[in-house]
């Protein structure tokens, strides 16, 4: 597996060859340098250690297959509809964006240009997405290969899927050797710890993060359009068709939940979703908060874009899952709100130089406060959801 | 929020303002084309060649004037770009109020607000992964008709504002993008 990834993501070895040209002038090379100048750590030269894992970095999961193959085996479920899943198919194998990740030649002089505490955010955001596109990479890819005998459609999009996120993955990774950096995929592969998430939670999951991946990049890259000024690297500009595969991987799941519509059906799968609409909001409005100034640098408003972005993905869901969340109830945004301060004070006992048994004494407080609000936006109202097919159609007015 | 302005179109092209202070990279700066200039131009399908069409329907704000809704344009453009590369005639089409929806479809027309659009497409396929898309919309079928019979309109979009209730971050698009889209 690892020399296969390192083939089709060029990891490190050419990352650190391209890099060597340019290393004098931005990175001087110290002997055994742990770290950067930045304060990265480094893996070996010009390899970063990945970010540390904490609750709210991108996750790599993992779910029982055996189980996947009982849903989706065609012998088994002689009756799964299968034409909404071959339509899909038949979009993915089009591969509208054959040609599209061809870089430009404006990618080394924008790294260049990006210097002192935006470089270091910088290139953190290249990691988490570069990571979060690895880890649908390796997901879709086992799928893929689990699902090839008892169900030859559904696997072959799957593996259509592991081939967007290997282009994405591997065009971000690039991106990062424009840094002098890259990150080693095939020892993150067999080094990270995997989320483990029962089949149908997996889908709920990874519908939320393309659909909200979607969201974010395409608003990034309206908000770029309409003020070019904003724009500071070029990765933005493939931002509006390299998204267009995120929305449609979010619509391939779509249509496997309405295969199975014993997945959207019922008060477990409600509450459910409402838990997995909250996580991905939660942890994407308390992720983009501590880092605002790098969508400040683009001249976005990290809430409103943020709201944006979850109003949105929101409204996409409610097309699908039984049930979300109610985010323009009286409330919501105060609670979230109230979380994020929570937050920046547990980095700010984080960075300060107090003994580590007293830092964790003053964090308790507040992760019980956000876990409380956690716990109360859990029970605040929702808006009954779900795809028309499933829930019916009678008295919509469209 | 107060309802914001339209995106300007490309017939009305806006100035941008001075350039910020900011180190942006000469390449990156203004590389993104705004959305009206950036549709491949196309020949659309032969109106007299008789095709068996695909209708998704639902009210005219919903495909034009949603947030949630303005990928439309971006599958549309996706789509366009894809059947140029490839040599093919481009066979989306919009209709606003179509003449032959009370006449073929009276109970579909009564579910629906109007002025109601048709997405038409001879493609049942990329029509399906629409509806999946999409959800809130009826298909319906009209097979062996012409794109000219099709497209026969008894009413013009209307020039509805912005949504009052708009929260992105950037300006909608600009009104129209659909209307190289009908014949």
């Amino acid at each position: 597996m690892q020399s296969t990834l390192s083939t089709r993501f060029g990891v490190a070895r050419s990352a650190t060859r391209n890099a060597g040209a340019r290393r004098a002038v931005v990175q001087p090379v110290r002997a055994a340098a742990a770290t950067d100048d930045l304060g990265f750590k480094m893996m070996r030269k010009g390899v970063k250690e990945a970010a540390k894992e904490t609750i709210l970095s991108p996750r790599f999961y993992t779910t029982d297959f055996d189980e996947m193959d009982e849903i989706f085996n065609l012998e088994k479920n002689p009756n799964l509809p299968m034409a909404e899943l071959e339509a899909m198919l038949s979009e993915f194998r089009k591969d509208y964006n054959q040609k599209h990740f061809v870089r430009n030649d404006g990618f080394a002089e924008a790294a260049e240009a990006i210097q002192g505490p935006m470089r270091k955010i910088f290139i953190e955001f290249l990691e988490r997405s570069c990571t979060a596109e690895f880890s649908g990479f390796l997901l879709y890819k086992e799928l893929g290969r689990r699902l090839q005998k008892s169900n030859p459609v559904v696997a072959e999009i799957f593996t259509l899927l592991a081939r967007d996120e290997a282009r994405h993955a591997g065009f971000i990774n690039k991106a990062l050797s424009d840094f002098n950096l890259a990150l080693d995929l095939g020892f993150l592969t067999k080094n990270r710890t995997y989320t483990f998430f029962q089949p149908k939670y997996i889908i709920y999951a990874t519908y939320l993060s393309e659909k909200i991946g979607y969201w974010r990049y395409i608003s990034i890259y309206r908000h770029l359009q309409r003020n070019p000024d904003n724009q500071l690297y070029p990765m933005f500009e493939y931002f509006e068709n390299w998204c267009q595969d995120e929305n449609r991987h979010g619509d391939f799941l779509t249509a496997i939940l309405k295969a199975r519509p014993e997945l959207l059906n019922g008060w477990e799968a409600r509450m459910w979703s409402r838990f997995f609409c909250l996580s991905v909001y939660i942890t994407m409005y308390l992720n983009d908060h501590s880092r605002a100034s790098f969508y400040g640098a683009l001249g976005l408003n990290t809430t409103q874009f943020n709201r944006h972005v979850i109003l949105e993905t929101n409204n996409s869901t409610a097309r699908v899952f039984p049930e979300v969340p109610d985010i323009e109830a009286p409330g919501f945004w105060d609670r979230m709100d109230r979380m994020v301060g929570y937050n920046t004070k547990l980095a700010e006992i984080g960075a300060s130089d107090a003994p580590a048994a007293l830092k964790t004494l003053q964090k308790l407080p507040l992760f019980e406060r956000i876990f409380a609000e956690c716990v109360q936006l859990f029970f605040m109202p929702t808006k009954r959801a779900g795809s028309l097919d499933i829930e019916g159609a009678a008295g919509v007015l469209y | 929020m107060a309802a914001p302005q339209r995106a300007h179109s490309v017939t009305a092209p806006q100035v941008g303002p001075v350039c910020s202070p900011r180190s942006v990279a000469a390449h990156a700066k203004g590389a993104i084309k705004p959305m009206e200039s950036t549709f491949t131009q196309f020949n659309l399908v032969d109106k007299t060649k008789k095709l068996n069409w695909v209708a998704l329907l639902a009210n005219a704000e919903f495909f034009f004037n949603d947030a949630q809704n303005e990928q439309i344009a971006e599958n549309l453009r996706e789509r366009v770009r894809y059947l140029t590369e490839k040599g093919e005639e481009v066979e989306m089409l919009f209709v606003c109020e179509p003449e032959w929806l009370e006449r073929l479809f009276p109970e579909e027309a009564k579910k629906l607000r109007r002025p109601a659009v048709a997405l038409l497409c001879p493609d049942q396929s990329w029509m399906t992964f629409m509806r999946i898309r999409l959800d809130r919309v009826i298909e319906v079928k009209l097979p062996n008709m012409s794109a000219e019979e099709v497209a026969v309109s008894t009413q013009q979009v209307p020039k509805f504002p912005p949504p009052a209730n708009w929260t992105a971050p950037y300006k909608p698009y600009a009104w129209g993008w659909w209307e190289r889209f009908m014949l």
